[in-house]
This record gives C-alpha cells, sequence and structure tokens, in this order.
C-alpha cells in the first residue's frame, strides 16, 4: 500500500476486491495481481491483509468458492454470489456519493489535484 | 524446492489455528497455493531462489496471523484470554517468518522439517542478517551442554539453566494436546521435550491433555498503537523486552496440569511433581564471595534452605541434604530446587535494592506498571475475561487468568464485573473489581495473575532486598525485622508457624519469602525507611560516615596521611608503639610497623614508628624556671644526675614517634595520650620547622 494512505484504504478494501471479481471469478493471487495492475501498483494488497477479508466474505456469502485440482495443486477459486453483486452495487453508489460530497466540501482545495470523474 | 520450507512454515501456523482439521487443510491449501505462485514470479523475475523463499513467506507473516483471526470469525463469539489482538498475532508470526528463514538460509534442501531443526543444532548462527528472533535462534544453535554459564559459583554439577530456556517463546493453543503443545517448542526451539509417560500417568496427566494457554511474545498494546505494533521497526523493541522466555511458559505449563519439569544433559522433561521431586542431583557452589560479602557459611546455608522451596533431610527429614567443605558447598538436591539457589544466588550477588529471585525483570516491570493509574473505568455487568482484556491493554501488561483455581470457586470467565471509577491505578482497580468474587491479582512467574485469595496467600515469592543503608550496629536492622514483622499481615513462619520468612544474613541483604501483598508493604516499609535516612543525612551532613563502622574506616582510609611527630620518654615509646594502634581504629593501621624505615609517605594506612633522640634534661627542683627547660644533650644516651647550686636535673631518654596518619586518628591520638597524662601534642613536619629543634615538644607531664 505504499504511496497511499492506508487509513484511507481500509473502509474500501473490500469494495475493491469485490470489484475485481465483477468480471469473473479468480483465485487469492489473481485477485491481488489485478488489484495492483489496475492501481498502478499503488494497491499492493499483501496476502496477510487480502486472505481475511476473502474469508469474511465468504462467510458473509458474498463471495463463493470452489476448489480446483486440475493445476496439479488445490486451488480455491472466488466468485461473487448474487447477493455480492447486489452488496457491489450498494457499495459502488455507496462510494460516489461519499466522493462527490468530499468534493464539494472541499471545493476548491482539492481543484489542483485532478480527480477521476 | 520451496515446498519444504512453505510446509514447514504452513505447520507451524496450523498448529496456531484454533480450527478444525478441515479448515485448517483448506487455509493451508490455500496459502500454499498463492505461495508457490509468488515464489514462482519472482524467480522468474530474476530473484535468486533464497530471497524468493524469504520474500513469498515474509508477504504472508500477516496473512498467517489474520487467518488465526479469521478462526474468530468464523467461531463467531470465541472468548478466549488475551490474544485478543490481531495486530499482535501478526507480529507474532511474523516473526515466526524470520525464525524459519534462517533455518532455511543456513540449511538450504535438508530432508524435511523435523531434520532441519535437529541438524542445525550444530551450526553457529552466525553471517545471518540480524533480526530480533534470529538472535535467540543463534542461541538455541549452541550446543545445548555447553551452553553459557551465566553464573560463576556453580563450580561442578549440570548446568542447570541453560541459555536456551531465556529465548523468548510464544504459541497460541486452545486445549491442545499436552504432547503437540511441547512437540510445538520443541520445532519452534531446536530443543528435545519429552513427556515421561509412566511418571505422568502415575499422577493421573495423560500425555493428551487438554492445555490452552496463550503465550504472547508482546505485551498488550492501546487500541491506538496497534498500527505502530505491527510496522517492522516496531516489533523488535517489545519481543526483546517483554518476551516470555521458554523456562516461564514450561512453568505455567507444568504448573496448570500440576506437573514439573527439569533439564537433563540439555534435554527438557516434563514428568509428575513427585517424580521430579525424587529425582536429586549433586552440584558445587563456590561461596567464597559471600562470605567476604558480609555472610557467614551458616547464614548462607540457612538463607539457601528458607528461602527455596525444597525439602531437606536436616529440617523436613526428607529431601536434599548439603556438605560444606572450604569454600565449596555441594548440594544435592532436585533440579528445580538448584534451579531456585541457583537464582536466589545471583540475585544476591546483584546487590539491588530489590531483586525479586524468580524473574526478577518481569517482576520488577510489573511492580512499577501496576501502579500507574487508568482512566475512566466503566464496567457494568462486563463479563470478567472482557474487563481483563480492557485492563491488560490500557495499562499494557499481561494478565493472566488461574482459570483452573477460578473454577475451584466456581467462578468462571463470564462472571460479570461491575465497576465505575476515575483515575485509579490498576492495583485498586483490580483489587475493587475482583474483591466480589474475592480474587486477588498478584504477581507470580514473571506476570500479573487473577487467582483465588487462598492461592495468592499460598504463593510465596522470595525478594533480595538492599538494607545496607540501616546501621546495624545501632540495630536499625532488628528494629525493622520487628517492625517488618509486626505491621506486616503475614502470616510468619517461625511467629505463625506458616507462612513466609525474612532473614538478615549479612552483606546488608535481607531476604523475604512471602506473598505479594506482603512484599508490597515491606516495599513501602522501607521506601519510607530510606526516606527517613536520607533526611537525617541532609541534617546531619558531618554524622552521615558514621552510620556504618567500615565506613569510618574507609573514610578514615581514604583521607590524606599527615606525618606528625610525638615526642615521649623512650621507656613508654615501646608500649604505645603497640598501644596506639590496637586502642585507636586498629583497623586503619597497618600492623608491626615498628621501625624506622616504614614511615614511608604514600601509604593508604596509618603507620607508627619510633626514633631514638637522645635525651631531655630536667630541672627536677626547679620545674619552672624557664632557663633550663629546653635543655637538651643530644649525644648523652644515659641517664645522669648533676647538681647545681639549687637545681637537680633529670636526664630523661627521649624518643619521637612518627605516625603517618589521618587528621581524625591524629587528634584521637592527642586525646588519648592526654588521657595517660602526657600532654603531648603532635607536631607536624612544618611546625618542628618553625620551632626548629622543638621547642614546644613535650615540655611537662611528667611524673
Amino acid at each position: 500500500m505504499d504511496g497511499l494512505n492506508p487509513e484511507l484504504m481500509r473502509g474500501s478494501l473490500e469494495l475493491m476486491v469485490l470489484s475485481v471479481l465483477s468480471d469473473g471469478s479468480k483465485y487469492g493471487y489473481l485477485i491481488q495481481q489485478r488489484l495492483k495492475e489496475a492501481s498502478d501498483e499503488l494497491v499492493d494488497l499483501k496476502a496477510g491483509t487480502l486472505y481475511p477479508i476473502l474469508h469474511k466474505l465468504e462467510t458473509k456469502k458474498m463471495v463463493r468458492c470452489r476448489w480446483d485440482d486440475s493445476t496439479g495443486r488445490r486451488r480455491k477459486w472466488y466468485e461473487l454470489t448474487a447477493a455480492g453483486k447486489k452488496q457491489l452495487k450498494v457499495r459502488v453508489d455507496e462510494w460516489q456519493a461519499y466522493v462527490e460530497c468530499l468534493r464539494r466540501v472541499l471545493g476548491p482545495l482539492a481543484d489542483p489535484s485532478p480527480l477521476p470523474a | 524446492m520451496p515446498e519444504r520450507e512453505f510446509e514447514l512454515y504452513l505447520s507451524v501456523l496450523s498448529r496456531m489455528l484454533r480450527l478444525n482439521e478441515q479448515q485448517k487443510n483448506a487455509i493451508s491449501d490455500e496459502l500454499r497455493d498463492h505461495m508457490e505462485e509468488r515464489f514462482e514470479e519472482l524467480v522468474r523475475s530474476g530473484m535468486n531462489r533464497d530471497d524468493a523463499i524469504r520474500q513469498a513467506l515474509d508477504e504472508f507473516g500477516d496473512a498467517a496471523g489474520l487467518a488465526v483471526d479469521f478462526t474468530n470469525v468464523s467461531k463467531k463469539r470465541i472468548r478466549r484470554i488475551i490474544m485478543r489482538s490481531t495486530a499482535v498475532i501478526a507480529s507474532l508470526v511474523a516473526v515466526c517468518v524470520f525464525f524459519l528463514n534462517d533455518v532455511d538460509l543456513r540449511r538450504p534442501g535438508l530432508p524435511g522439517p523435523g531434520q532441519i531443526v535437529a541438524e542445525n543444532s550444530s551450526t553457529p548462527g552466525n553471517n545471518s542478517p540480524v533480526e530480533p528472533a534470529q538472535d535467540s535462534n543463534a542461541d538455541v544453535a549452541k550446543p545445548i551442554v555447553t551452553g553459557d554459564r551465566p553464573i560463576d559459583f556453580v563450580v561442578a554439577g549440570e548446568v542447570v539453566a541453560p541459555a536456551f530456556l531465556q529465548d523468548a517463546t510464544m504459541g497460541e493453543f486452545a486445549d491442545t494436546p499436552l504432547e503437540d503443545v511441547a512437540d510445538f517448542w520443541s520445532t519452534l526451539h531446536n530443543v528435545s521435550i519429552l513427556l515421561d509417560r509412566a511418571g505422568l500417568d502415575g499422577d493421573g496427566i495423560a500425555t493428551d491433555t487438554p492445555t490452552t494457554i496463550s503465550v504472547d511474545p508482546f505485551l498488550p498494546v492501546k487500541q491506538g498503537d496497534k498500527t505502530k505494533e505491527t510496522d517492522a521497526s516496531g516489533k523488535q523493541d517489545p519481543i526483546q523486552k517483554n518476551h516470555i522466555s521458554l523456562a516461564q511458559a514450561l512453568d505455567w505449563v507444568t504448573r496448570m496440569h500440576e506437573a514439573e519439569w527439569y533439564v537433563d544433559e540439555g534435554i527438557i522433561h516434563i514428568t509428575s511433581r513427585m517424580a521430579e521431586e525424587e529425582r536429586e542431583i549433586s552440584r558445587s557452589y563456590f561461596i567464597r564471595q559471600f562470605l567476604v560479602d558480609g555472610f557467614t557459611e551458616n547464614s548462607l546455608i540457612e538463607t539457601i534452605q528458607k528461602m527455596t522451596s525444597g525439602h531437606w533431610m536436616n529440617i523436613d527429614g526428607n529431601g536434599g541434604t548439603l556438605a560444606l567443605v572450604g569454600d565449596v558447598l555441594t548440594i544435592r538436591q532436585n533440579w528445580q530446587t538448584h534451579r531456585e539457589i541457583e537464582l536466589l544466588l545471583a540475585a544476591i550477588l546483584r546487590h539491588e535494592k530489590e531483586l525479586p529471585i524468580c524473574y526478577p525483570e518481569s517482576a520488577l516491570r510489573l511492580a512499577s506498571r501496576i501502579e500507574q493509574r487508568i482512566e475512566d473505568i466503566d464496567f457494568s455487568d462486563t463479563p470478567l475475561s472482557d474487563v481483563v482484556a480492557y485492563l491488560s491493554e490500557a495499562a499494557e501488561v499481561r494478565i493472566r487468568i488461574d482459570e483452573n483455581a477460578l473454577k475451584e470457586e466456581g467462578w468462571d470467565l463470564d462472571s460479570p464485573v461491575s465497576l465505575k471509577i476515575q483515575h485509579q491505578s490498576l492495583r485498586t482497580i483490580l483489587r475493587l473489581a475482583l474483591k466480589p468474587f474475592d480474587l486477588q491479582a498478584i504477581v507470580h512467574e514473571g506476570c500479573l495473575e487473577i487467582t483465588i485469595a487462598s492461592k495468592a496467600n499460598e504463593t510465596l515469592t522470595t525478594v533480595a532486598y538492599d538494607v545496607r543503608n540501616l546501621d546495624d550496629k545501632a540495630g536499625q536492622l532488628r528494629q525493622l525485622e520487628v517492625a517488618i514483622q509486626s505491621t506486616n499481615g503475614g502470616p510468619w513462619l517461625d511467629r505463625d508457624g506458616v507462612g513466609g520468612v525474612l532473614l538478615m544474613p549479612g552483606g546488608g541483604r535481607m531476604l523475604v519469602r512471602q506473598t505479594d501483598e506482603g512484599h508490597r508493604e515491606i516495599r513501602q516499609l522501607l521506601a519510607a525507611q530510606r526516606r527517613a535516612n536520607s533526611l537525617g543525612k541532609t541534617f546531619e551532613s558531618a554524622g552521615t560516615e558514621l552510620t556504618r563502622s567500615t565506613e569510618v574506616i574507609r573514610s578514615a582510609r581514604r583521607g590524606p596521611l599527615e606525618k606528625r611527630f610525638y615526642r615521649v620518654p623512650s621507656e613508654t615509646a615501646d608500649d604505645l608503639l603497640t598501644v596506639l594502634p590496637a586502642s585507636i581504629e586498629p583497623e586503619t593501621w597497618i600492623q608491626a610497623a615498628a621501625f624506622e624505615q616504614s614511615t614511608n609517605t604514600g601509604r593508604s594506612v596509618g603507620t607508627i614508628a619510633k626514633v631514638e633522640v637522645g635525651q631531655k634534661v630536667v630541672k627536677i627542683s626547679n620545674p619552672s624556671d624557664d632557663g633550663g627547660n629546653a635543655t637538651k644533650s643530644r649525644n648523652t644516651g644515659s641517664t645522669t644526675k648533676s647538681a647545681s647550686s639549687n637545681t637537680e636535673l633529670l636526664v630523661m631518654p627521649q624518643a619521637v614517634l612518627i605516625i603517618d596518619q589521618t587528621p581524625t586518628i591524629h587528634e584521637k591520638i592527642e586525646k588519648f595520650l592526654q588521657k595517660l597524662d602526657m600532654d603531648v601534642k603532635g607536631v607536624s613536619l612544618e611546625d618542628a620547622q618553625k620551632h626548629n629543634s622543638g621547642g614546644g615538644l613535650g615540655g611537662g607531664g611528667f611524673f
């Protein structure tokens, strides 16, 4: 998580993981890599942080998993459940509202740094 | 082939997970997949194999810890004590990773985890990158039997406490079979831990007795500090300073099962108390330094026998024996008692103001921590375990709960506590919170422990106090002894037939075996005493050095020596040569210095010598006549009587005593001579020169 304030990141890690899973099932390592690529390496989620999040999402039934033995070693794949997809939608909306709100509050202060639309 | 390193890591991790086998395997499989893929990628990117393994494992430090945390997620409401903090577990496992990496780096490609550990014992831990856990591993790696002997008074006999017992340990077990716990520490510390099945069976302790214990290498931290604790730089301090040693963990586990442990030839054995007690070994202790330090043979033996928990043949009718030959005290006792003796003797030699003999550092730290104040306590039917966890974090101290004892009294960890209080010390808070349950918090085995009152009163610990500030001659030691025994709740063995023991064996030490509360009272009393003494010093600054006779000697010795000349009759000079050193501060003289040559300057102690200086003529009939008073005839050695008109002259052989001493002693000598009716003044060299040939020397006073 170099470069980004971990305090800011903390609240949105679940959301990021869910979003990475939105285009199909993945296993842990792949999720980690995908997050890294998508964020220009700014989000380098440690394995130690990622797996507990995945397990938590699993208990909350946001994701389901299946085991695949075809690669020679057991691999655990995660995919979004219907509840997970719904949750993702809610969380994305929440996030957008939050960003909008923050932008208004910060007003001119936030102008110099180009925020993504 | 990174699999072995990963497997070793995963097996350690699995033992820490409080999950069923299936869940454990699932987590292992998942993490293994990740590690291997990560490893392959790192190697592809050009990293060397060892670094890639380390890197892959490093990234999992946190994963392992948080997987343990996930145990709590899946089990919902697990209410375990102490180790609640995810950050703590994360750091703990990270340390574990360093440890394993170290093994791996030094011996790549070994056949299997068990052998990695076993064979590693011959490899000294050098040239590896320095990490906190590697230091302790380096100790483990030394051949055990020749491990450092930190104390030099043991002259013969096995090393009782090999260095590896002091290594930081850790582990989190919930209803884990005892043998698995032993197995875990055996792997972690690279030592053999054997369970004596026969002995344990005899006491009804099965080797698979469920064991629940949390050994957390880090102190609990306040909520806000957690992030600080997990970063790489922050985790070194807590583990270095506040670690739980292997010895401590073994003490906890064996006490929990009412078992015992000992070390024999570098192997740790866990056995029954009975078996340990019967297994006596002989060791010899060199006691010269204690005798020099003010102990007598008898007081030292009494100290050893009364301040340790072992049984003794001459006192109890069974148990250990002692034999003293010269300066060597040979003791036959069980291992645990030898361990106590060694700690006791080491504590005595250290001369600290106050030093608990068992886990001295942790105990001292706790003693101060327990007085710190905590704000805003508001418990309302809060489960006891939560209260303890809260206080533990707020005060940053470990607090253990003696669950077995609590169960005996019908309490458990859910017993509700209600307390609302502001800004009180941890001690007060615990006392108030625990009062309704008749529980007490005591410092025991290097940890703050909550137990039932009856156990707290039975748990005696030995502390060596330094009482050199008290004046033995003025009877202050005796007064203190009486004061402690009368004001302290006790009980005391010699007064009440049961309870604590207090000894003043000499050398400015006071040794006390008492309960935690008893020690607290003594601490207060001594603090008051020290304060009073230091106040006294400021009021009578001149008198301070008189508080101890040896102080007088030292200051007299240290003072600048000054040569003075005492003119005395020759016939008494010889007597004075022996009488003066024997009568006035005898310790400050060099004995048998009866010759002229011994008056050299630069000595650190006083000297006395006699020089014959001819004779003195005294007019007997008219002593007040100034004319002849100072007449001298230096060249005549005999007494003659000569008469001239009305005067009779007495010619007496004279001698000068040349005394090299401090001014204080010179004054005493003059007073002494006055008492002998000899009005003799010591004259310094300068004075003598001033008055030339001694105009003022020894005028009268002769018979």
